[in-house]
């Protein structure tokens, strides 16, 4: 009889040893664990957004060493070149979301949208800084005229400026449309003040090294400040 | 565990989406009962704390959860009903990254995303790209994003929509599951999906609740109200016409409709009743064909 059974008997070992896994894993409880250290969080973060921010300012930087040669100040439209870059992505970065709902998902979530969108403009900022270095070495090397070094110096002064003050506001402004209204009203007031030192005024070389620190540490400020804010808990998310 | 919701207020312009709501949730299964425009999901959307309300709060644990959201989200997992996510990303690489922004440790998300897709069939579909799947692939995958962090409180906003039956029980069982050890929101205007596995159940109509009650009470509620009858084709069409009629079957020339009535209906037995019933007798007036 049992023989006979065991004929219609099939089992299916696929399903079989799913179900054992599945069910040592609901025996095995684990506690949920969530990042202590911020560092790794925001690393993990880049490593998702890196690459394409990667390639975008690959790109700028070959379209700035083929239009350098035919254009005044190289530096200067290096940064307008990245910054239009940074802005235009960020905008298709937020339709994107807008239009297809990862936006109200994501607001569920620890970094919301404005950290978030804060968090890629930095990223391409690195990505930017670098190749805008690569790029200026290259040239410096090859055509050995430092004045390319004075453009990288003013090309540096927005990013970090906006990016600065951007890190210093973002925990108090919830709408992220606001976030982006300021950032993109900071990159043009800041671009207007480079060129109207490149072109209008002058101005001697040593003071371009002070306006540069006084960029960067407003970045060092900003990124301080939001960083000892994520720390102590006390962001606004929503 | 509480999630309470006191004289919750959303309104778009002239309309109120939803209209001084009030709940009190507690661990197990509640399915949101409502037709298209009831206020589901705006409610779902205030309760994530991701639309803001004109009035009222919701508290989880005694604690308004805006002034401590960074703690709530921890315990949220909420699937919105319009699944757009990244649709270049692969499933796992979706998974990570909504691990990371939910500010899991690595170690721990790994593990997790492993056992969500071998409990939600997607091992397959690991490599597959997003904007490759399909709707209930995708619906699986919003599924499996709101179980990342082990929710005390999760929110389903029509989970079950665009599943097959399989796919549908399947899902059905693992809901069940969770809601022994948390506070499952689920919506849906398809009644099946709640009645097997819902301890409670909200009715919601034009952005009021109108019951929040065990199936079991609220089917008393229904009592001699629901009735079998069979007729020939004109009785049929007369009842038709006249009355609620949940379901038709034919055989032969007679007719067997299932009505739900106040009145008495003299022909006809009285049955028991069920969800559908209750369903039809509370949205009679706003039934569409699409709901079923």
């Amino acid at each position: 009889m049992k023989e006979k059974y065991k004929e219609h008997l099939i089992i299916d070992e696929k399903h079989m040893m799913q179900t054992i896994e599945i069910t040592k894993k609901m025996i095995e409880k684990r506690e949920v664990k969530y990042e202590e250290n911020k560092m790794n969080t925001w690393k993990e973060f880049f490593r998702f957004e890196s690459l394409k921010y990667c390639v975008m300012a690959f790109i700028s930087m070959i379209l700035l060493i083929l239009i350098a040669p035919h254009v005044y100040n190289s530096g200067y439209v290096l940064c307008c070149l990245n910054t239009g870059m940074i802005g235009l992505f960020a905008m298709v970065d937020m339709f994107q979301s807008d239009r297809i709902g990862m936006e109200e998902l994501l607001r569920t979530v620890k970094i919301n949208p404005s950290h978030i969108f804060i968090y890629k403009s930095n990223i391409y900022l690195i990505w930017n800084l670098v190749s805008s270095l690569i790029f200026n070495f290259i040239v410096v090397s090859v055509d050995q005229n430092l004045d390319y070094m004075t453009a990288v110096f003013y090309s540096l002064v927005p990013p970090y400026l906006v990016s600065g003050l951007l890190l210093l506001i973002v925990d108090h402004v919830k709408n992220k449309s606001a976030i982006i209204l300021i950032y993109g009203a900071t990159m043009v007031l800041s671009l207007m003040m480079v060129n109207w030192m490149i072109r209008f005024i002058d101005i001697p070389s040593f003071i371009i090294l002070p306006i540069l620190m006084i960029s960067f540490a407003v970045y060092c400020v900003g990124t301080g400040y939001h960083v000892y804010r994520m720390e102590k808990g006390v962001l606004s998310w929503n | 565990m509480e999630l309470r919701i006191e004289e919750l207020t959303k309104q778009f312009g002239k309309t109120v989406a939803v209209d001084h709501a009030n709940l009190s949730l507690h661990e197990g299964v509640i399915g949101l009962l409502g037709s298209n425009g009831s206020g589901k999901s705006t409610m779902m959307k205030m309760i994530c704390g991701i639309l803001p309300s004109n009035s009222g709060n919701v508290f989880y644990e005694n604690e308004e959860i805006l002034k401590n959201y960074d703690n709530y989200v921890m315990n949220l997992g909420y699937m919105p009903q319009q699944l757009g996510f990244y649709p270049n990303f692969t499933v796992q690489e979706f998974l990570e990254y909504m691990s990371v922004v939910k500010g899991l440790k690595k170690e721990f998300y790994m593990k997790k995303i492993e056992e969500l897709l071998m409990k939600l069939n997607l091992e397959e579909k690991r490599k597959a790209k997003i904007k490759n799947l399909s709707g209930g692939m995708l619906r699986r995958v919003g599924v499996a994003q709101a179980l990342l962090n082990e929710p005390k409180i999760l929110i389903l906003d029509e989970p079950t929509a665009g599943l097959d039956p399989k796919e549908r029980i399947s899902l059905r069982n693992m809901i069940s599951r969770l809601g022994e050890e948390s506070i499952v929101l689920l919506s849906t205007h398809i009644v099946s999906d709640i009645e097997s596995i819902a301890d409670k159940i909200v009715i919601m109509k034009k952005g009021k609740i109108l019951y929040y009650d065990t199936p079991e009470n609220l089917l008393k509620m229904m009592e001699g109200k629901v009735y079998e009858v069979v007729c020939d084709r004109k009785t049929a069409e007369r009842y038709m016409t006249e009355q609620i009629v949940v379901n038709v079957k034919k055989h032969h020339d007679q007719y067997t409709l299932r009505i739900v009535s106040d009145e008495v209906i003299e022909d006809g037995t009285s049955i028991e009743a069920g969800l559908d019933d209750l369903y039809l007798y509370h949205f009679n007036d706003e039934v569409k064909l699409e709901d079923f």
